[in-house]
């Protein structure tokens, strides 16, 4: 087994690597790499010369350990994600029937999980580091790799654990007794440490709260618990080479023991193997799908506003789209976003001294919001054809023009993004009003709002319309642009983001100039009613662009091959 | 109803399809086989409109795909192999969303019988994304058929249905025909094509290699007489002698 575990891991990565050579003769993909390597490179400088990021040596010990300690508790008691046993569909196809020992098996499974621990150690290694740099990049490496190992195998141990308990029951007990002894000691060190501290002892200690809280974790019995959550960050906390090589020899023995422990488990866990590969691999089909913006299905909503059965196609379209945001995305954050805002104007209003301050700083959070949702909110908002992209055939059979199927697409998530904006500007204009600092009467500025949110429509629409012209030019691209991946897709995110703004600013020049020259030569006349025909008029020029952009990209649609997708 | 004259499809150097013509009249079923790589996909996708060939015409119900590809489009159908639906839109949703599309609010009556006859009436509620893969195609081919399409193009009908559906399908694309659809019907199943087509398109490289009615397909080669379309398959696409009994 060990050998054909080598050759499958050696060649999967040698082919991976010969794949990435290929694709860096593609012009675009090269350039992408580019981009994202010299990203990276300035991250790297930035933190060597600044010491933002850095970590303090001192708060590795004993953050590092009580976060260890939390969540290697969690685990124990809530049950350590599965993904942990998860394999490849491939795997289990192969490997699975396959005359192989089940410690085998777990053996494969603790070295193939070293590519994704090499990654996380290389990236770590890279953008954070501690606040004192005397440790040299290799051994803080090293010291790394020693963590994430010990993690995941810990993680591994556990899955196997509490899946065999859960499946034999009083034998599963049985072979988990020392975990239940170290989780016992480790509660009942915990209340002898917390009984006598009172509310009085947290408060009157001079380095207040977590002051005192630390030195609650420095003293015995709580340091005496934490201390084997200190191991595998030993090496991490090293002051030269030689401390360093001491401090890694327990780390080692640790992973040694649980590398140990996860062989001889030798417990049958091909059932929890299958059923977490099967969720991970509807996980990554759904993510495949619909990127990193498409959360799980749910079954939340199934009355939903219907469709008539009579109107214009983009309609029909638009109410698809529409349907989908509110069938797959979660309503959580948007209901916290509303209800923290109307607590936040509440607390204004009721706190007498303060409201000033607080209605202010509501206002400009939820101004800014919205302003920063036009530049940003088209990368965000992708409820248009770019989540379409998969389904370009069936779109293709539709009796509609290229043009009305692009100007469907780009109005679903138009509207979603102008409404989100209304909802984040009211409530600033509200802020603003109830802290009578809204410098104009209400009735100007309701008609200066009203204006404001056609010229944000128009925006948005043109640059809507701008990022789904792109993913019918570069239909791949766009398609991987939200998927995890590498440097590569980094680098074409931010090639994307940049270009877009430029776009952007480019399309908003022309109509911005004509209505601000409106609006100067009115001014004098009509004072700040002059906003109001100037917007109008900037908005109208965005619409037209808008327009001729959906026009050609109607057309640009009616030639994409789906097949070269 | 439909005409395809000197269809060619080129992928750069790749000639997937090549001087292709055939026609399918109301009330026919053409059945269209060849080998994997023949070019009978690349073909379906040219007639329905999805991509565009590089060269020859296509007719659809008297409209030129590439002048009038909206009555063009407006009349067909296609399924294809792999049912395409919105996970997130319901079963019932699937099929007035398609009647909206095409512009056809009777199309909502005719919802009730075709769930019915393909068997969703119990999953009308139900999403896409909770559908076996039998019951996904089934909506495929019920959001094909809802707006009475006077052409139907099937790509592999039958990938993923159960006996009594294959049984169904069968019936449904039969009386489909005999109400006056032309229907183009592509599958690896020669038994199938065999028993329902009335004419047989085989296609090799993406060349015509045979076209016509069984008994004319023979007619040429006396040898194949009396064979089934199996055996006259494997003999046309140079497959005779592949050993197999």
């Amino acid at each position: 087994m060990t050998d054909a575990a080598l050759f499958l891991i050696w060649r999967s990565t040698r082919n991976w690597a010969l794949g990435l050579a290929r694709r860096l003769r593609s012009p675009r993909y090269a350039i992408a790499v580019l981009v994202g390597v010299a990203y990276v490179a300035l991250v790297f400088v930035g933190q060597r010369q600044g010491a933002s990021g850095a970590i303090p040596v001192a708060s590795l010990r004993i953050g590092g350990s009580l976060f260890l300690a939390v969540l290697i508790l969690k685990w124990w008691l809530f049950g350590a994600d599965r993904q942990a046993l998860a394999f490849t569909p491939a795997e289990i196809h192969f490997l699975f029937p396959a005359p192989v020992p089940r410690a085998a098996l777990l053996g494969y499974k603790l070295i193939s999980a070293q590519r994704l621990i090499v990654v996380n150690v290389l990236v770590w290694a890279l953008l954070i580091r501690r606040s004192d740099d005397s440790l040299g990049t290799l051994p803080y490496a090293i010291s790394l790799w020693v963590f994430f190992s010990t993690l995941f195998f810990h993680r591994l141990a556990v899955a196997l654990t509490r899946d065999s308990v859960a499946e034999h029951r009083g034998a599963g007990l049985r072979r988990a007794w020392p975990a239940g002894v170290v989780l016992a000691i480790i509660a009942g060190g915990a209340w002898v440490a917390l009984r006598h501290v009172t509310v009085a002892d947290l408060s009157q200690h001079p380095g207040g709260p977590l002051g005192a809280f630390r030195l609650l974790l420095e003293t015995p019995p709580l340091s005496w618990i934490l201390w084997p959550f200190q191991i595998p960050l030993l090496p991490l906390g090293a002051s030269g080479l030689g401390d360093w090589a001491l401090r890694l020899l327990p780390a080692l023995a640790l992973v040694a023991l649980h590398v140990v422990w996860i062989v001889r488990a030798d417990r049958a866990f091909e059932d929890a193997a299958i059923d977490a590969s099967a969720r991970r691999a509807r996980r990554l089909e759904r993510w495949k799908r619909y990127g990193a913006a498409g959360a799980p299905l749910t079954h939340r909503v199934r009355r939903w506003l219907p469709l008539g059965a009579t109107g214009h196609p983009v309609g029909a379209i638009v109410w698809k789209n529409i349907t989908r945001l509110v069938r797959t995305v979660s309503p959580a954050l948007p209901l916290t976003v509303g209800v923290l805002l109307t607590l936040a104007i509440g607390l204004g209003v009721a706190a007498e001294n303060q409201s000033g301050a607080v209605l202010t700083m509501v206002a400009t959070l939820t101004l800014g919001w919205a302003g920063a949702l036009a530049v940003f909110g088209p990368q965000w908002v992708r409820n248009d054809l770019r989540g379409e992209l998969e389904h370009l055939s069936m779109l293709r059979t539709w009796p509609l023009s290229g043009s009305v199927i692009v100007t469907g697409q780009v109005l679903s998530s138009t509207l979603v993004l102008t409404a989100l904006q209304l909802g984040l500007g009211g409530a600033g204009v509200v802020a603003l009003l109830l802290s009578g600092q809204l410098l104009v009467a209400v009735p100007e500025a309701s008609v200066l709002g009203l204006v404001a949110l056609l010229l944000l429509f128009g925006l948005n629409l043109v640059s809507l319309a701008l990022q789904n012209g792109a993913a019918l030019l570069y239909p791949t691209w766009v398609r991987t642009e939200l998927r995890p991946g590498g440097i590569e897709q980094m680098g074409q995110r931010l090639l994307t983001a940049g270009a877009s703004l430029l776009l952007l600013l480019l399309a908003a020049l022309g109509p911005g100039l004509i209505g601000g020259i409106l609006g100067y030569g009115l001014w004098h006349s009509l004072g700040l009613w002059a906003l109001a025909p100037a917007g109008i008029l900037a908005a109208a020029g965005l619409g037209l662009e808008a327009f001729l952009i959906l026009d050609w990209s109607g057309g640009r649609f009616e030639k994409t091959d789906p097949t070269a997708l | 109803m439909i005409e395809v004259d000197g269809l060619t499809k080129l992928y750069g150097p790749l000639v997937a399809v090549q001087e292709l013509s055939f026609g399918v009249a109301p009330g026919e079923i053409l059945g269209l086989v060849g080998p994997n790589g023949a070019g009978k996909t690349t073909t379906l996708r040219s007639v329905a409109g999805i991509i565009l060939p590089t060269r020859g015409t296509i007719r659809i119900a008297g409209h030129d795909l590439a002048r009038e590809p909206l009555l063009a489009k407006a009349a067909l159908a296609f399924i294809p192999d792999e049912p395409q639906l919105f996970e997130y839109l319901t079963v019932a949703e699937h099929l007035q969303f398609t009647a909206r599309l095409y512009r056809q609010p009777e199309a909502l009556d005719r919802v009730g019988p075709l769930l019915q006859e393909l068997e969703l009436s119990t999953r009308q509620d139900s999403l896409a994304s909770e559908l076996s893969r039998g019951m996904k195609q089934k909506l495929a081919i019920a959001c094909g058929l809802v707006h009475q399409p006077r052409i139907l193009m099937l790509d592999e009908p039958l990938t993923g249905l159960d006996p009594v559906g294959i049984r169904r399908m069968k019936r449904t694309i039969a009386a489909r025909a005999q109400a006056g659809a032309a229907v183009v019907l592509s599958s690896h199943l020669l038994q199938l094509v065999e028993e329902l087509c009335t004419r047989v398109l085989i296609i090799q490289g993406g060349r015509k290699v045979a076209l016509g009615t069984m008994q004319e397909i023979v007619r040429d080669r006396p040898e194949l007489s009396g064979r089934g379309l199996e055996d006259i398959f494997l003999s046309l696409t140079g497959h005779s002698d592949s050993g197999l009994p």
